[in-house]
């Protein structure tokens, strides 16, 4: 799955468990970066900080991608430590 | 909190427009109807339904019919109530349709006494189950969930109800009161707030602990983290229902009836343009056409509940009641709801009204649900009044994704799975509505 933003805006999350695979389930090989969403205020550091990971929804919510590939996984874990809100949590195997 | 009535807008049925939909038919060819069905495979139900017509069991009516439940551990050549239930296959009874055995494995996982809970909230509008069970048979829950506390180790049972219940809280008052001295850990009733998201397994447990009763994010779950830190056992009040009857009967008599894949009997609540509308009790299978005989043409048939699926009157006809055959028709069984929409009443209005009382039923928690279920309704009730264009459709298509599956609990996938079907089973009322006009109201 491509992870720029114009294809995070669409098709790609039509789902319910493509969405709720970013937040219970690891991939076997990648990272995934996970929303807490009780935590989620809608700050949108993510986003400004990792466009290839992360787009904001009609709301400012955040819609992350799937999986993290290995190249994008330091990228993820500046975001997570950016949020003022604590609410991304990164998992890796 | 009023619920939507779910009352044909004209109550003279007339279809002055040409309907494709056809009525659901009840097949007859093995000349069964609701009131066989339901004698025939009195379990839960059993003295309530037969010839007897008790209208509740009180202990020593309980005792007769169904004997006394069996210690743990010494049920004649049976192992202990886990292995039991597991051999069962068990499912929950609470609409998720989790195995009961892994819940109860994972519960006594842990180092310390678990915690017991019995959600009988029932919040689902729709649903009369567990209030019928509670008010008819309590024993049977009770029974349940003393076996499950007795299997477990156990510190506390509690009975999770509902406020605004004075009957069936009166019933169980009633049915503990009768049991003092005999179960080895009493249960507790503690009253929940009224709302829909407040019988979610974690919200409950959020309420028991002091909080109030919204979901709370998970991992970790209830079983493994729940009422004062314990490992919190949490299972609808019909699911500790079977767990007294297996208790007493084996896996094997459990699996006697129903379908290889989905044994036993389940409970499923009729409304709507039905004969008989409450709850009966089936085996998993049964066609749907054999549970109920509508009393009026059909337009669509709700299964699952307000968080539930929209299907057509020929699909409902070929629907058996069993996961396997609702996939296949894109319905969900839900905590075993089944309502009839007449051609009276417009699919897109009722769907209206029902998106909009789940809207305001949001925990307001998590920004996609707070802001996108509101933004659905409205649209949802543009295009029911017959002014939302085309830009209400794409609206509904493109937040639909947006919230499904972006939240601390399942409400909004919910929401999204009854929006959807909507579109899709009226699908020619959509093209009417966008035209300005409506089959019903016209």
């Amino acid at each position: 799955m491509s992870l720029n933003s114009a294809s995070l805006g669409s098709a790609s999350l039509n789902s319910a468990s493509l969405n709720r695979a970013n937040q219970e389930n690891a991939s076997m090989d990648r990272a995934s970066l996970a929303v807490d969403w009780i935590r989620c205020t809608a700050h949108g550091l993510c986003a400004e900080i990792a466009p290839e990971l992360v787009t904001l929804d009609d709301w400012g919510y955040p819609m992350v991608a799937e999986t993290v590939p290995p190249h994008l996984e330091a990228l993820a874990a500046r975001a997570r430590a950016a949020c003022p809100a604590m609410a991304l949590r990164l998992s890796s195997t | 909190m009023t619920t939507p009535m779910t009352t044909p807008t004209n109550s003279t049925m007339t279809s002055t427009v040409a309907s494709p939909m056809t009525s659901l038919v009840t097949s007859t060819g093995s000349g069964s109807n609701v009131a066989d069905l339901v004698a025939a495979a009195p379990r839960l139900l059993a003295g309530l339904s037969d010839g007897q017509r008790v209208s509740r069991l009180d202990l020593g009516w309980h005792l007769s019919i169904h004997g006394p439940l069996p210690l743990a551990g010494r049920r004649r050549g049976a192992g202990t109530l886990a292995a039991i239930v597991d051999q069962a296959a068990l499912r929950g009874r609470g609409g998720a349709g989790f195995p009961f055995a892994r819940k109860l494995a994972a519960v006594q996982d842990g180092r310390r006494r678990p915690v017991v809970v019995v959600n009988a909230c029932e919040g689902e509008p729709l649903s009369g189950k567990d209030a019928t069970l509670l008010s008819r048979c309590p024993h049977l829950v009770l029974d349940g969930a003393q076996a499950a506390a007795a299997d477990s180790h156990a510190t506390t049972v509690i009975m999770a109800l509902h406020a605004n219940r004075p009957g069936v809280q009166q019933s169980v008052e009633g049915a503990i009161a009768e049991r003092s001295g005999r179960d080895r850990i009493p249960t507790r009733i503690v009253t929940i707030p009224e709302g829909y998201v407040s019988g979610q397994a974690s919200a409950l447990v959020h309420f028991l602990n002091g909080g109030p009763a919204i979901p709370t994010t998970t991992p970790p779950r209830t079983a493994t983290k729940g009422v004062d830190g314990r490992p919190t056992l949490v299972s609808n009040a019909e699911t500790y229902a079977h767990v007294a009857l297996i208790a007493r009967h084996g896996a094997a008599w459990f699996r006697s009836v129903g379908t290889r894949e989905q044994p036993g009997t389940t409970l499923v609540t009729l409304s709507g343009a039905v004969t008989t509308p409450g709850v009966i009790e089936v085996p998993y299978g049964v066609p749907l056409s054999a549970m109920m005989r509508p009393s009026a043409l059909i337009r669509g048939v709700l299964t699952g509940g307000y968080a539930g699926t929209w299907i057509s009157p020929a699909a409902a006809s070929s629907m058996r009641w069993s996961d396997a055959s609702a996939q296949g028709l894109g319905a969900s069984l839900g905590a075993g709801i089944v309502m009839l929409l007449p051609t009276g009443s417009c699919g897109l209005a009722e769907t209206s009204r029902i998106v909009s009382w789940m809207a305001a039923q949001s925990a307001r928690q998590c920004g996609p649900c707070l802001n996108g279920l509101p933004a659905i309704a409205a649209s949802l009730a543009a295009l029911a009044a017959g002014y939302g264009g085309n830009q209400a459709i794409d609206s509904l298509h493109r937040w639909a994704g947006m919230v499904d599956g972006r939240g601390a609990c399942a409400h909004p996938d919910g929401v999204v799975m009854t929006v959807r079907s909507a579109l899709r089973t009226f699908a020619q009322d959509v093209d009417h509505h966008l035209a300005g006009s409506c089959e019903v109201t016209a």
